[in-house]
């Protein structure tokens, strides 16, 4: 028992909320929305985890290096980011 | 045209008249009971004209007490499903001996140990569990709701879509013959090429969606609504195990969302991520599923810790020793579920350091539990004892759950690993911690809760015979187990060589048995307390002498819960409430700001279901037009602009009044 309940017996707490009104919505939308965004990250971290593990997986065939253009993808992604 | 093999397929995909079970008499023979029931219900509902009534009030509900009753039934429903299951597989066993291939071909019995384990964990624990948290958090925290009642709704439908399609699997098709977990290479294209693991994936991933959501759903909730005064440390228990658990379940559900997806386009499109060959490694999905799958095993126990917090501080009388250590402990259970899966298969290979390092933090998770499991003790010390239902499951569940913990802790040891790995010791372990600890949970939180949810007491005579049969059944049907296991039996054999290892297998069929008459009993205690309902009747909505706030409001709670917010100026608010004389107000009443209902979230977890049942069968045209659909709908709905409403000030002045009226009379008689 904390001195502040004590010394509250005698002057009758109030239990409930007088001026009620509605709850704000808004906060509540923002933080659910962010934690789906952090759900939705655990979906890529965990893809970007089995292509650090099997990213290398590859035998005679042609390497990413082969196939993919990474200059042109990291100028259009850089584009993106400014825009 | 129809004879055109093209065409048909392109219809049916690759459903046709061969899918339906009709070759195997046990199926049949389900399918008729099943179907006899089904079609008696229907009836039933159709002649009491009952189906306004449920689509209106209970199938479009946003209200998060009837949602979590709807979760409830679902489990109790896939129980019956799931414990058949595990009668058939103990029959088998107990008669496979001298040279007698028992009486389930392989193909069926591999069937029956998946479906086994994948309904027990993902559509009865899991809504089990998700069902109480929904209904009594909310009341515990003092909110009118959750923070996204359709929402809410949206992911309970989404939990029955995933059930329909495992269901579905009994009478079209098949289900995967793969272990629970749906391990590659087997589960791969090339060793499963039927429709088993297509239902295993879709039917996991559409009730993974509504998990996912409601998990965000109590997170908010919890973090947002709690009434005033109420500070993290001045929140119930099973609040906290609440918000703990759907931490877990917000960050791990999203990892099996991705390995099931990566396994699919192993399956549809021919990528390798968990091929043999082509560079693939079947043991990162290994890894994977268990990052996943190791914090959902204290996704369903955490719930079930919070009950008996509940249970034990009101049945003894008092406040809950050592509240802080159980928050922390339940903190640091949170932490540490996620550093432990490489436990599940030590027998990769890892190397001795990685092993030891895991096989380390798995015995430090025991420092926490034993923590949580003193408090409890100490809680009952000096106690004022009431041995009720609940009170009987949590002592039960004290002296199960230890025998569990320790033979855990004797798997967690790398070298005994090595001889126990998927040997029956396993399966004894895991079913005494998972019904030991979550089940007997369960049975203390349905039985403790059950009057607030309908306004009077279960039958403690159905009640106090359903738990002997359970208890005794549990340790006659495991103990067995773990002897077996300890000779070297592994799991999910069908037929065995050596005889003298039968009489263990009979005496654990015997067990079963046991369980069965246990959940025959708990059934007929439902029938019974309903028809009793008047003799058990509590108007109060306080029948325990509660210590929490879901206790102040009554039984059954209105559909806004309180009519005014209380506020919290202590832990176990409500007996702080009744000790200094609150005085419940009688006027003054305000309209209620209250969510509608929507026939939304019934109708997108339709379509999803329909499309994963094109995807299981590849009917290409389904799939996209349910997809269209699901689209079409979700946008609609952002239109609908009726999405709240204000209760009226003179009705919950009437239903308030009701509710003195009630209460005077009681206090007469």
């Amino acid at each position: 028992m904390t001195v502040a309940t004590v010394s509250t017996q005698n002057s009758e707490p109030v239990f409930h909320v007088i001026d009620e009104h509605a709850h704000p919505e808004g906060a509540s939308t923002m933080l659910g929305f962010w934690i789906y965004l952090m759900s939705d990250c655990l979906i890529f971290a965990i893809l970007f985890a089995t292509f650090g593990v099997l990213g290398g997986n590859y035998a005679a065939g042609p390497a990413p290096k082969d196939l993919f253009d990474l200059n042109l993808v990291a100028l259009n992604t850089t584009m993106l980011l400014l825009s | 045209m129809l004879n055109n093999p093209e065409i048909i397929k392109a219809i049916f995909g690759r459903l046709n008249l061969d899918a339906l079970p009709l070759h195997e008499p046990i199926l049949v023979g389900t399918f008729a009971v099943v179907a006899t029931g089904g079609l008696a219900l229907f009836a039933a509902v159709t002649y009491f004209r009952l189906w306004g009534y449920l689509w209106r009030e209970w199938f479009t509900t946003v209200d998060h007490k009837r949602i979590g009753i709807m979760y409830m039934i679902l489990g109790i429903v896939m129980l019956l499903r799931g414990f058949a299951d595990a009668l058939m597989m103990r029959l088998q066993q107990a008669i496979a001996f001298g040279g007698s291939e028992g009486y389930l071909p392989a193909h069926h019995y591999d069937q029956v140990f998946t479906a086994h384990g994948v309904i027990m964990i993902f559509f009865v624990a899991m809504p089990l569990v998700t069902g109480l948290m929904n209904y009594i958090m909310p009341l515990q925290i003092g909110a009118r709701d959750v923070s996204f009642p359709f929402l809410n709704n949206f992911s309970f439908w989404m939990t029955v879509g995933g059930a329909v399609l495992v269901m579905a699997s009994l009478f079209v098709g098949e289900f995967a013959r793969t272990g629970w977990l749906a391990y590659p290479p087997l589960s791969n294209i090339g060793y499963s090429p039927d429709v088993g693991v297509d239902y295993y994936i879709w039917g996991l991933q559409v009730a993974g969606v509504g998990t996912t959501l409601s998990g965000i759903n109590l997170i908010c909730t919890i973090v947002k609504l709690r009434a005033p005064g109420m500070t993290m440390m001045k929140m119930p228990v099973f609040t906290w195990t609440t918000l703990c658990t759907n931490v877990l379940i917000v960050a791990s559900f999203p990892v099996l969302t991705a390995v099931l997806v990566l396994l699919s386009l192993d399956r549809y499109v021919g990528t390798n991520f968990f091929t043999n060959d082509f560079g693939g490694s079947p043991m990162m999905y290994v890894n994977l599923i268990w990052i996943w799958g190791h914090p959902e095993v204290y996704i369903l126990v955490l719930p079930a810790f919070g009950i008996f917090s509940e249970v034990t501080a009101t049945f003894s009388g008092k406040r809950l020793f050592g509240y802080t250590s159980m928050v922390y402990a339940t903190v640091v259970i949170t932490i540490l579920s996620y550093l432990v899966w490489l436990h599940h298969f030590f027998t990769m290979g890892s190397g001795a350091s990685v092993n030891s390092f895991f096989g380390i933090t798995t015995m430090i998770i025991s420092i926490p539990t034993g923590a949580k499991m003193f408090n409890w003790l100490f809680t009952m010390y000096r106690g004022r004892i009431r041995f009720e239902l609940p009170m009987m499951w949590t002592v039960a569940f004290m002296l199960t759950f230890v025998i569990g913990g320790m033979t855990g802790v004797l798997l967690a040891v790398p070298p005994a690993d090595f001889v126990l790995h998927n040997s029956l010791f396993l399966v004894a372990h895991f079913h005494n911690v998972i019904i030991g600890g979550v089940l007997f949970g369960l049975f203390a939180g349905i039985n403790y809760w059950f009057p607030k949810a309908f306004g009077f007491k279960l039958d403690p005579f159905w009640g106090k015979l359903s738990f002997w049969f359970w208890v005794t059944g549990f340790y006659v049907a495991f103990m067995p187990l773990y002897v077996l296991g300890l000779m070297g039996v592994t799991r999910r054999l069908r037929v065995f060589d050596d005889p003298s290892l039968q009489i263990w297998f009979i005496i654990a069929g015997i067990g079963a048995f046991l369980i069965l008459l246990g959940i025959v009993s708990m059934l007929v205690q439902f029938a019974v307390s309903f028809l009793k309902r008047e003799q058990l009747r509590d108007v109060t909505g306080d029948p325990w002498n509660g210590r929490t706030l879901e206790w102040a409001t009554s039984s059954p709670p209105p559909s806004y819960n309180f009519a005014f917010t209380p506020v919290v100026y202590d832990n176990d608010a409500w007996w702080d409430m009744k000790r200094r004389g609150y005085k419940r107000p009688l006027s003054g009443f305000k309209p209620i700001h209250m969510p509608s209902n929507t026939g939304t979230g019934i109708i997108l977890a339709g379509l999803a279901t329909v499309m994963g049942f094109g995807l299981i069968w590849y009917i290409w045209w389904l799939a996209a037009v349910s997809f269209i659909g699901l689209l079409a709908v979700a946008i609609g709905h952002t239109f609908n602009y009726h999405r709240d409403f204000n209760f009226p000030a003179d009705e919950v002045s009437r239903v308030e009044d009701t509710r003195t009226h009630l209460l005077a009379a009681g206090a007469k008689s």
